[in-house]
């Protein structure tokens, strides 16, 4: 893990009554309320390019700087985007996140694809990294609200260009212009909770929708590397679309367009990304040992590194393990539990017998969904 | 630590003659000569207390020469150079269909039986001290110790013994009698396939026995020694042992549990050191890994080597360890590394530096096997006679 993790959590969607995309509207403002907030910039996150959205949509009009809810002023509009430069990272990296309501993918947001739907509301997060630090960014970054999206949305430049999800690399579906995202969509529960969790390395987007304590996830991060190797790029993603995964990130493959999506950088002399796989003691995941009880009076949930590989035809094999300090896997701990110096939060299927990840968390001894409301708790 | 072993033990007493059980001899005999041998004391090894057993005539010899080891022989050894020092007690039975754990190895059985085979207990106290319970002879003995019953004992220390059934709660823990048997326990008159070997290679901390019933390079494991506490633990005996008769299967350890109570005919036996103190004893033992990626579309590995490589990588991976028995001594207690697996390699071979060599598993290259530490100066199958190849 890299510096110190921040996170703007227990945010909670109010918006539903008025349509499910007021509530897409809100998350969209959540996510961008962390990134440009103080708690945003000690990790690195800086805008580089953004755009406020349609106006074109009643009560959904995009006004001035667009990082307000839907019923404030200065709200955002229908396929409003943001793109993110994470500077503290030793290796910059870039997100896109954009936000759909009822006008379906449009101009100022095409091209843009959601989990493989065009005409779903939900919100999308793309990642892009070039080999030489450049910026992959494809379109304007004026940084004014009135940027565009290029035909391309990244590119490599003279450099080598890293794109998540999977599908907008060599051989994907989205390969010629790049403009696939990954993460929910679909008309969402009147209350969804969410939580941006991230550091200098690591983003996490955790959602429960319906707030009944299963989630889904984007997740992008760096890795460590298999022990006597250097990647290049060491960064991989995952989106998983289920909620009720055991475990939460399955052990299968992840970079396929609508199911499970991500990818990994490759590490041989093409540029790009694979599919990838992870896998984990899984023998152990079981409620005869965990919690642990080997140790004394008070027995302690394990927690086990994520191990994964890419999954690619001839460029497959074992890469290394997902940030331990960031993101790591544990079993039959409650959902929304948090660890006994609230230091991590437990995030996954409802049902306790099962894996899920741990998370780093506030500190503070309130649970996540304990002290919910649309603005949220930053750490 | 340096590694030394003997490999390719054939019991020739079967050669071209009725099978008659001297492979048990032969086998017996062989790894007691090296246990004796200068490699072995160089890793700190040392003979406490011996029986050269029934119908044979008071030697340490084969079955044909003038002084033989006969029926229940059986030797206990130290591991003097160990982190703990530990304790291997080895006896055989079965030769002329005579039951295994007959006078002069009484208290004894094999896998829970009377059966036939070369048997493996291995013991040790908290305080290092001698957990062997039998007369001791270390100088001046004429192979005439006797066990007593129990076999083990814990003096004023704690005990932890394997099988896990000699251990509280099992079958076995008033006398503390129950081995293990390499490759397995055979039906009296019923004897090992002609060509069968055994192989034994260890350091002064770890052992690891291989069985190859019939010859056929398809090998059985039991492996005994140290593994890796977990983070953020400490252990203070962080011993286990595997055994599986399980040949050909991959991965050559499976991913369940090692140690019944009953230390009947289970392919699976073994245990480990309770680890937290002051509680004595071995309980039964879960693996896993991560075999999600035994597949060969992961290895070799070629995410950082290219299609082009001559040579991309296979990669190894740890034995992770869990205690499996309730209510207390269950969970995640670390790993074992000085065995690995690996996924896709060709059988018998080694590493490209010579340092590892790859085992078991089913005879294609699309198998689990064993990952052991290799001197890089030996190959299966080089000598294979009664007396083996020492290192």
């Amino acid at each position: 893990m890299a510096g110190i993790p921040h996170g703007l959590v227990d945010m909670k969607t109010i918006g539903s009554a008025g349509g499910s995309e007021k509530g897409w509207e809100e998350v969209y403002t959540g996510i961008i309320r962390f990134l440009t907030s103080s708690q945003g910039a000690s990790i690195g996150a800086t805008r580089v390019a953004y755009s406020t959205g349609s106006s074109s949509t009643a009560n959904l009009k995009a006004v001035g700087t667009a990082n307000n809810y839907w019923d404030t002023g200065n709200s955002s509009g229908n396929n409003a985007w943001s793109v993110f430069k994470f500077v503290s990272s030793s290796l910059p990296w870039y997100m896109l996140v954009q936000w759909v309501g009822a006008d379906s993918i449009a101009v100022p947001g095409s091209p843009g694809n959601i989990s493989g739907q065009s005409g779903q509301q939900g919100i999308g997060f793309a990642f892009a990294v070039r080999l030489d630090s450049g910026n992959p960014w494809g379109g304007t970054s004026n940084n004014s609200g009135a940027d565009t999206k290029g035909t391309q949305v990244w590119n490599s430049g003279s450099s080598q260009l890293f794109v998540w999800p999977r599908n907008n690399s060599f051989g994907g579906t989205y390969v010629a212009q790049k403009q696939q995202m990954m993460g929910p969509f679909g008309t969402h529960a009147a209350s969804t909770f969410y939580h941006v969790i991230a550091d200098n390395d690591n983003f996490a987007f955790v959602f429960d929708d319906s707030g009944n304590s299963s989630h889904t996830m984007v997740y992008f991060g760096k890795y460590s590397a298999r022990s006597g190797t250097t990647p290049n790029v060491p960064y991989v993603a995952l989106y998983n679309d289920v909620e009720t995964y055991d475990p939460f990130i399955q052990l299968a493959a992840y970079g396929t367009v609508g199911g499970k999506d991500g990818g990994v950088a490759s590490n041989d002399s093409n540029s790009g990304t694979l599919r990838v796989t992870f896998s984990g003691v899984n023998e152990f995941w079981t409620t005869s040992f965990q919690p642990n009880n080997n140790f004394g009076a008070a027995p302690v949930y394990d927690e086990f590194p994520v191990h994964l590989g890419s999954d690619e035809g001839t460029s497959a094999g074992y890469l290394g393990t997902l940030d331990y300090g960031f993101i790591r896997y544990i079993y039959n701990c409650a959902s929304n539990d948090i660890s006994s110096d609230f230091s991590r939060a437990i995030f996954g299927n409802a049902s306790t017998a099962s894996c899920k990840v741990s998370l780093p968390w506030t500190g503070l001894s309130s649970p996540p969904g304990s002290n919910i409301n649309r603005s949220g708790t930053y750490f | 630590m340096p590694l030394h072993g003997i490999v390719d033990i054939r019991g020739d007493g079967d050669i071209g003659s009725t099978i008659n059980g001297f492979w048990y001899n032969e086998v017996y005999t062989s790894l007691y000569k090296f246990l004796r041998s200068s490699q072995a004391q160089s890793s700190g090894i040392e003979r406490v207390a011996y029986h050269t057993g029934t119908q044979g005539n008071g030697g340490e010899g084969y079955w044909n020469e003038a002084k033989t080891t006969g029926n229940n022989a059986w030797s206990c050894w130290r591991f003097l150079s160990a982190s703990t020092p530990f304790y291997m007690l080895m006896q055989y039975g079965g030769q002329a269909s005579v039951a295994f754990g007959l006078s002069p190895g009484l208290p004894g059985s094999i896998d829970g039986g009377g059966n036939a085979g070369v048997g493996f207990a291995f013991a040790m106290r908290a305080d290092g001290g001698n957990p062997w319970n039998g007369t001791l002879g270390i100088s001046g003995t004429t192979g005439q110790d006797s066990k007593n019953s129990p076999v083990w004992t814990s003096g004023s220390s704690q005990l932890y013994v394997w099988p896990r059934s000699n251990s509280a709660g099992g079958s076995a823990s008033t006398n503390r009698e129950n081995t293990m048997g390499m490759p397995k326990a055979y039906s009296l008159g019923a004897y090992p396939s002609l060509n069968s070997k055994l192989h034994f290679v260890c350091d002064e901390d770890h052992i690891l026995v291989m069985g190859d019933d019939g010859g056929d390079s398809i090998l059985s494991f039991m492996y005994f020694g140290k593994y890796i506490p977990r983070s953020g633990s400490t252990i203070s005996y962080p011993y286990v042992c595997l055994k599986s008769s399980a040949e050909g299967s991959s991965p050559p350890f499976t991913l369940t549990t090692y140690g019944p109570f009953t230390g009947s005919t289970s392919i699976n036996d073994g245990g480990i050191a309770h680890p937290l103190l002051p509680q004595s004893g071995t309980r039964t033992v879960q693996i896993s890994t991560y075999d999600d990626f035994f597949s060969i579309n992961y290895n070799p590995n070629f995410t950082f080597a290219g299609t082009s490589a001559s040579k991309p990588p296979y990669d190894e991976w740890p034995i992770f360890l869990s205690a499996a028995e309730g209510p207390y001594c269950n969970g995640y207690v670390g790993h074992i590394d000085w065995i690995r697996f690996v996924y896709g390699v060709e059988p018998m071979s080694t590493s490209t530096d010579g340092n590892r060599i790859f085992l078991g598993g089913a005879t294609t290259n699309n198998a689990a096997r064993i990952s052991l530490p290799w001197t890089g100066s030996y190959m299966f199958g080089t000598n294979t006679s009664r007396s083996g190849s020492t290192f």
